[in-house]
């Protein structure tokens, strides 16, 4: 009798035991979304690019904010450890030493920036802010990118808004106050000899230029590098609109695009 | 009263919790067993430390999870096994594989690794008692070709101590709670015996954040006497675990943050510790034993077991997104090159969790945010998914097991005095190996794509598909992704064994011969491999034979020397010949047989006062395999090195004595002086997983490299009290020496250090093996026995562990190199090894009734 008792005494433990065992597989909570941040900028990005001398480099001492919305990253490889921000205002490049960025900072996401301990500088005249200075060619010292562990430090990540829509402009009319905005050309085409050609060398992984042309005869490059993820596709023969980033390299006026979507030539060429 | 003043003892370490609570490393589980004061001084053991080896794609868990079943009056073994274990120390260089353990005769091994399936048994210490061990290479009734020590385990009702006994204990290593019920009846009148066994491990605080363990385990068995020479026997045991694991790390987060127990396994989500690597398994194994009595000296034994589970391992998956790794290299300050910068990283890292641990609520955000759509979905042409599409996942690496397992010798007495045993066993085994979604971490959906794969699609449009039967397969949780596939294997072997005594003298000889087969059978069609990754391989067939022959001489009654010999050759573990398993059924180019020769001599002595074992071993192992797989920057891409012509010496000492001072106090001594070395060059064959070309074929410069990355030589001095049984008290201190770290053979290689000249400093600086210092650590133990009231039968028993007494924080218990090298700037401190720490002071407080 004394056995028996035990022994169920036993198997009910080891019932008891497995139950709670069963139980013990824990749910994890999902934590909400940031959607409301104190965005507050006390900066456009025009009055942060005003402060910018060309050939210099400025450490940012003053604790300001800036606050617009990613208009490009690394998403095709086109654009490498860096993302561009716009406002109403102007546009900058953050160099940032980081690979996929666009998994933080996809196209459409408002960041605001702390400029506190940043370094402004430019890349042939391309302005772009940094994390410090690296000296170590004298001659040609450059920009440091963030560091992926100082990110949130610096940034902060805001909700997905719907993407900022391009200003239409003309060629002409490009200067440096539209480096790093995201702008769109109306009625060009790509260069007959640049027609029908690959955006970069995808094999030799080197950057191409090819030449956009307006009616007009005015013309811009498209800088396209052999990373991107659509270097091979072919540039399209029609005339229409390309949308892309601004940017200069000295006096040449150049423009990327974060994507072959980017280009929309299904117009005939013109006369 | 007694009773009263252990459970205040027993609730102590609970108040003490509450005031300090620091943190203190808690990876090593302890033993089980709270039987005997010796086996509740068991260093660690069973289910051992938890490691996630990033080194290698092998799970190697079980290495680690080796009990220490042996309670064994000899000094140097008890020494090896209480002592020396808390640093790994691996008796004689070997690893588990070359321990042989049986539970009723049969082979407890896993055929795919050599490994011994502890982990089935977890727990259940008080029923899995070791009837049988053989010193090294001495005979032994069921195994006959293990170059390590031989163990037999009798789980049968009838062969239990008849008797119930409940304990409690409390401890702050991995699991904080353990509780346990036995009962054995014996032998019963009407020739029936049972005998029932469950036991608890539960974590209630966790020492370490994330690294807990929680499981519970059963068994019971019957047996029947049948007509007196019949015995059958059923036994059915389980043991469900889950453990939150901890992993190796480097020195620079060890400095960075000041602690020597940092897990980056783990982080916050919504405030709550979640550990990303979570080990699970399950196991249950049924044994049918018969034994058939056919006379007084000989019998037939016969089992018969089958056993079905899994065991799992969690772990991140990542694609398209920056590297979760809260210590991967690029984010540590050493990255940086600018002085400035390092500062601002490292105090940027030492004051924000997120950045020490995972940030699991950042993977939260960027599922969150990734909205994509997937064409042709499932492979229909047409069918577009669109959603939060995930770049962090949490995986479920499962492993599933089958596994039918056959033994049966006869024992008995030729005319001559002599024992004559022989047998034969078998064992059949299907793993399934393939991976599940675990957590979809807020996303819709994942992908079936191989990302890896993703440079090939210029030239393969199929190369990213994991399966190409569904090709753009949408994968949600619990959905089987990535690899899929299917081992078996089966190995039978015959054995004899004769054991002749003469006056003075015992002679044995033993030989066994065996067959082993395995192949892989490929669940999915690979886009990289769509050639060799679907269906059976061709199966390898290894036949082997193993060979012992040993002589034991009594100078008098107290002192004896023995000599022993073995030779015998293994098949090479599956996971060493396929070179990939996980894509394709491609396999070393010369698959041959390891080969082992050894030989050691010794002295025993065991007078009243005085016990002693001194010993000498010699082996030698040829023709070794080995594959290494690691994320390879310049390819974007896991690599395979499939190594092979991997030869080891093993040579070395072993001595243990123990002493009466008097009648209450002992002395006890244990050295183990050892050299465990690679012999020979290494040859390797370079393949990546993304693509199907051979990459290079290279020479490792492994000789003299020293093997495994326990120490080589450990010592220890020991004093007993005993106090007519009632108080016994064991202090222990423990020297280790000669420990080096685990070395990369990728970077002993004319290739891989090119330019750089070997015999300058950079050279050196790459080619040298990372020595660690001498380590010390002290342990104390105490046990009381006693009774309550007049009932001569009930004991209690209450006692105390102490190891690491000294509260040492930074016990290196083991390190390696990382398999990841600077191939282009030749960098040593870019990819530096990574190091386990041990434990601080820890305990276990134990209380037993026994009725």
């Amino acid at each position: 009798m004394k056995y028996n008792t035990s022994i169920t005494c036993s198997i009910i433990f080891c019932l008891a035991i497995s139950i709670v065992f069963n139980s013990c597989e824990k749910k994890y909570d999902a934590p909400p979304s940031i959607l409301e941040l104190a965005f507050a900028p006390d900066l456009s990005i025009k009055d942060l690019r005003a402060k910018h001398t060309m050939g210099k480099f400025e450490q940012i001492t003053e604790s300001k904010l800036i606050a617009g919305v990613v208009v490009a990253n690394d998403q095709s490889d086109n654009f490498y450890k860096s993302i561009v921000v716009q406002d109403t205002s102007g546009g900058i490049t953050i160099r940032m030493d980081g690979i996929k960025l666009d998994a933080n900072f996809p196209v459409g996401r408002k960041v605001a920036i702390k400029l506190k301990d940043l370094w402004l500088g430019d890349y042939g005249k391309m302005i772009q802010l940094g994390v410090g200075v690296d000296n170590s060619d004298p001659t040609s010292p450059t920009l440091t990118g963030i560091p992926q562990t100082l990110f949130d430090q610096f940034i902060i990540k805001g909700e997905l808004v719907n993407s900022l829509t391009p200003i239409v402009v003309p060629i002409s009319s490009l200067n440096n106050n539209y480096q790093s905005m995201l702008v769109q050309l109306d009625q060009v085409e790509f260069a007959p000899s640049d027609t029908a050609k690959t955006y970069g060398d995808a094999i030799n992984k080197q950057s191409l230029n090819r030449t956009i042309r307006a009616c007009n005869g005015n013309t811009i490059l498209l800088r396209t590098s052999g990373y991107a993820n659509f270097a091979n596709a072919k540039t399209p023969i029609g005339n229409g609109s390309i949308v892309g980033i601004y940017s200069v390299f000295g006096t040449t006026k150049q423009l990327s695009i974060r994507d072959s979507f980017d280009v929309n030539l299904r117009q005939p060429r013109c006369k | 009263m007694k009773v009263f003043a252990c459970l205040l003892l027993i609730c102590i370490p609970f108040l003490l919790w509450s005031q300090q609570r620091k943190i203190i490393l808690n990876k090593i589980e302890k033993s089980d067993s709270i039987y005997q004061p010796i086996h509740l001084m068991q260093q660690d053991g069973s289910a051992g430390i938890l490691v996630v080896d990033e080194n290698s794609l092998k799970e190697k868990d079980d290495e680690m999870a080796m009990p220490i079943l042996n309670a064994s009056r000899d000094p140097f073994k008890s020494a090896a096994a209480y002592q020396f274990s808390a640093m790994r120390f691996q008796q004689k260089g070997l690893g588990s594989n070359f321990l042989q353990v049986t539970v009723n005769g049969l082979i407890m091994q896993d055929p795919a690794t050599g490994t011994g399936l502890w982990s089935s048994w977890t727990g259940l210490n008080e029923v899995f008692k070791m009837s049988e061990s053989s010193n090294g290479l001495n005979q032994n009734s069921f195994a006959v070709a293990a170059l390590g020590e031989s163990s037999n385990v009798e789980i049968r009702a009838s062969k239990q101590r008849p008797q119930t006994s409940i304990g409690f204990a409390f401890s702050n290593r991995t699991y904080t709670h353990r509780l346990q019920v036995t009962h054995s009846t014996g032998m019963l009148k009407n020739g029936w015996a049972f005998s029932v066994n469950a036991a608890a491990r539960l974590n209630m605080f966790e020492t370490v954040p994330g690294v807990f363990t929680n499981g519970g385990s059963y068994y019971f068995s019957a047996d029947k006497k049948i007509a007196e020479r019949h015995l059958l026997s059923l036994a059915v045991f389980g043991s469900y675990n889950q453990s939150g694991k901890q992993t190796a790390i480097l020195k620079e987060s060890k400095n960075l943050l000041n602690n020597s127990h940092y897990n980056p396994n783990w982080g916050y989500q919504n405030g709550v510790v979640r550990n990303s690597s979570i080990g699970t398994q399950y196991l249950p194994v049924l044994i049918l034993t018969h034994e058939f009595k056919l006379s007084n000296q000989r019998f037939i034994q016969t089992a018969i077991a089958i056993s079905s589970g899994n065991k799992s391992a969690t772990g991140l998956d990542w694609y398209h997104t920056p590297d979760p790794r809260p210590d991967y290299y690029r984010y540590l300050p050493s990255y940086q090159t600018d002085p400035i910068l390092q500062e601002q990283l490292a105090n940027n890292i030492q004051q924000r969790i997120d950045l020490q641990q995972l940030n699991w609520d950042g993977f939260f955000g960027v599922n969150r945010l990734n909205r994509e759509s997937i064409f042709n979905a499932n492979g229909i042409v047409g069918n577009t998914i669109s959603g939060k599409r995930a770049r962090y996942i949490v995986e479920n690496r499962m492993a599933h097991t089958n596994r039918l397992n056959f033994a049966s010798s006869y024992h008995g007495n030729l005319a001559n005095k002599s024992l004559f045993s022989m047998g034969l066993y078998s064992q059949i085994q299907s793993t399934h190996y393939y991976k599940t979604v675990n957590d979809l971490l807020g996303a819709d959906f994942y992908v079936n794509w191989n990302q890896f794969a993703e440079t090939d699609l210029l030239n393969n449009p199929q190369a990213i598909q994991n399966d190409i039967s569904i090709p753009n397969r949408i994968l949600t949780v619990g959905d089987a992704f990535g690899y899929d596939y299917t081992m078996v294997h089966h190995k039978s072997a015959i054995w004899a064994q004769t054991v002749t005594s003469l006056k003075r003298m015992e002679l044995y000889i033993a030989s066994e011969l065996s067959v082993t087969n395995f192949f892989r059978v490929g669940n999915v069609v690979n886009g990289l491999f769509a050639k060799n990754s679907f269906g059976r391989s061709e199966p390898d067939l290894f036949l082997n034979t193993g060979m012992k022959i040993g002589a034991n001489y009594n100078l008098n009654g107290r002192e004896s020397f023995y000599i022993s010999a073995a030779v015998l050759s293994k098949p090479p573990n599956f996971e060493n010949c396929f070179i990939s398993p996980r894509t394709r059924d491609t396999q070393q180019a010369d698959i041959q047989n390891e080969n082992y020769l050894a030989a050691e001599t010794g002295y025993l002595m065991q007078s009243p006062l005085v016990k002693c074992r001194m010993n000498l071993y010699y082996s030698i192992m040829s023709n070794g395999m080995d594959v290494l797989s690691f994320y390879h920057d310049g390819y974007n891409s896991f690599v395979n090195y499939a190594i092979s012509g991997i030869g080891q010496t093993h040579i070395g000492a072993e001595f243990g004595i123990e002493t009466k001072l008097d009648q209450q106090f002992s002395f006890q001594a244990a050295a183990a002086i050892g050299d465990n070395y690679f012999n020979s060059r290494q040859f390797a064959v370079v393949t990546a997983d993304n693509t199907t070309t051979e990459i290079e074929r290279v020479l490792v410069y492994a000789k003299n490299f020293k093997a495994g990355t326990a120490p080589q030589n450990a010592y220890s001095f020991g004093l007993t009290y005993r106090n007519s049984s009632q108080w016994f008290v064991v202090a222990n201190a423990n020297i280790f020496d000669r420990q080096w770290i685990g070395w990369n053979p990728i970077k002993r290689t004319a290739e891989a250090i090119y330019p750089v000249d070997p015999s300058t400093e950079k050279g050196a600086q790459l080619l040298k093996q990372e020595k660690l210092p001498v380590q010390y650590l002290a342990n104390l133990f105490i046990s009381h026995r006693f009774r309550l009231g007049t009932k001569k039968t009930s004991q209690w028993e209450c006692s105390l562990s102490i190891s690491n007494l000294l509260n040492k924080q930074d016990l290196v218990l083991s390190a390696y190199e990382q398999l990841r090298f600077d191939f282009d700037n030749k960098d040593a401190n870019k990819f530096p090894p990574k190091y386990f720490y041990g434990m601080g002071l820890n305990y276990s407080l134990s209380l037993v009734y026994r009725y």
